[in-house]
């Protein structure tokens, strides 16, 4: 386990990560010992920052709430509150985790679906100029702003993406 | 006269509506032409074309037997596939649309703006008004558009999140996991 060799970047934030984590288990994620998947995650963010690769904001954000339900744990139950308070803690981040790899997975489904779409092709709408046809004035100097910008955008982003595909 | 109704549309494609009304023919009749004319096309193997219907529109399009040779050429934005955080950001937003960008991050545990702007400009998804909660924000939801991308007619077709599926899923991340730790 002390082998960190995945990327960062491969994963979607810090609950990608929680449930690469947690997956791990090959057990029902509410059933996962919470407490050693913390410190893989602690682990695995040090080991980023040793390595002194970007990290975004979000891990770190993680990290603290993680070290709250860790260090709450370890401390002996003072009242019953205390107790039912962390176990909400713990709770609620399964059930994120549970909820975020749902989507995860739908968002696989999406892709599929979308690749078989895609193999069907067709052409544009013909535009057809008739001599009795009126111009209706229904668009405004915002709407071709609007337009141009987002051919703009289109293109940009097409730019962006390629670039991101060599260097991954 | 379905056919070249059809061919003009292009892309864009025509409603069982305008279909009939065009051809001045009652909708089952011109449903019944339709599926005449897929038929002849599908079992005609010179024929390289194809109809498919999608966000309740008849589009003509090519087989996709062709697709990899039309892959090479075309390359227009419905066969351009997303990014793995755009594709997080739209399924969430498609099935639980409408919402805020507040609450895909919050599901997500990132910031997803970027991925927002992205599915905007490509037209998968729209703002349809403002939450009435403190800043209004925007709520977005899914467009036409993105019925015909996933080649559906609505959402109710999309797929169902299978709990038994999800079981054999996280067995296999599991291993896809430790493939990468190997390497």
């Amino acid at each position: 386990m002390n082998d960190i060799k995945i990327k960062i970047k491969d994963f979607e934030g810090p609950l990608d990560l929680l449930l690469h984590l947690v997956s791990q288990y090959k057990m029902d994620i509410y059933e996962v010992p919470l407490v050693s998947v913390i410190e893989q995650y602690l682990e695995y963010v040090n080991s980023m920052k040793t390595m002194e690769l970007e990290l975004a904001s979000e891990y770190l954000v993680m990290a603290s709430q993680l070290i709250l339900i860790k260090s709450r744990r370890l401390l002996p139950t003072v009242t019953d509150e205390f107790e039912d308070d962390t176990i909400d803690l713990e709770q609620e981040l399964l059930s994120q985790i549970d909820e975020y790899r749902k989507f995860k997975l739908l968002s696989a489904d999406l892709q599929e679906l979308h690749t078989y779409r895609a193999g069907f092709y067709s052409k544009e709408k013909t535009e057809i100029a008739a001599d009795d046809v009126e111009l209706a004035f229904d668009k405004n100097s915002i709407d071709l702003f609007l337009a141009f910008n987002k051919v703009l955008e289109q293109k940009r982003r097409e730019l962006r993406d390629e670039n991101n595909t060599i260097v991954g | 006269m379905l056919e070249v109704l059809l061919f003009v549309a292009g892309e864009e494609g025509l409603t069982i509506r305008d279909l009939s009304s065009l051809m001045s023919i009652s909708p089952q009749a011109t449903q019944q032409q339709i599926d005449k004319l897929k038929e002849k096309y599908e079992n005609d193997e010179k024929s390289a074309l194809t109809i498919i219907e999608t966000a309740s529109r008849y589009r003509l399009t090519s087989k996709d037997i062709f697709k990899e040779l039309l892959q090479h050429y075309a390359k227009t934005p419905i066969n351009q596939s997303l990014s793995k955080a755009a594709l997080e950001v739209l399924s969430i937003i498609a099935y639980k649309q409408p919402l805020t960008r507040i609450e895909v991050d919050n599901i997500r545990g990132v910031n997803s703006q970027g991925a927002i702007t992205t599915l905007l400009t490509f037209d998968l998804i729209k703002v349809i008004g403002k939450k009435e909660v403190i800043g209004s924000p925007n709520l977005y939801a899914t467009t036409e558009f993105f019925l015909d991308y996933l080649g559906i007619n609505s959402l109710e077709e999309l797929p169902q999140v299978d709990e038994s599926k999800l079981d054999i899923e996280e067995v296999s991340l599991f291993d896809e996991g430790n493939l990468t730790e190997d390497i």
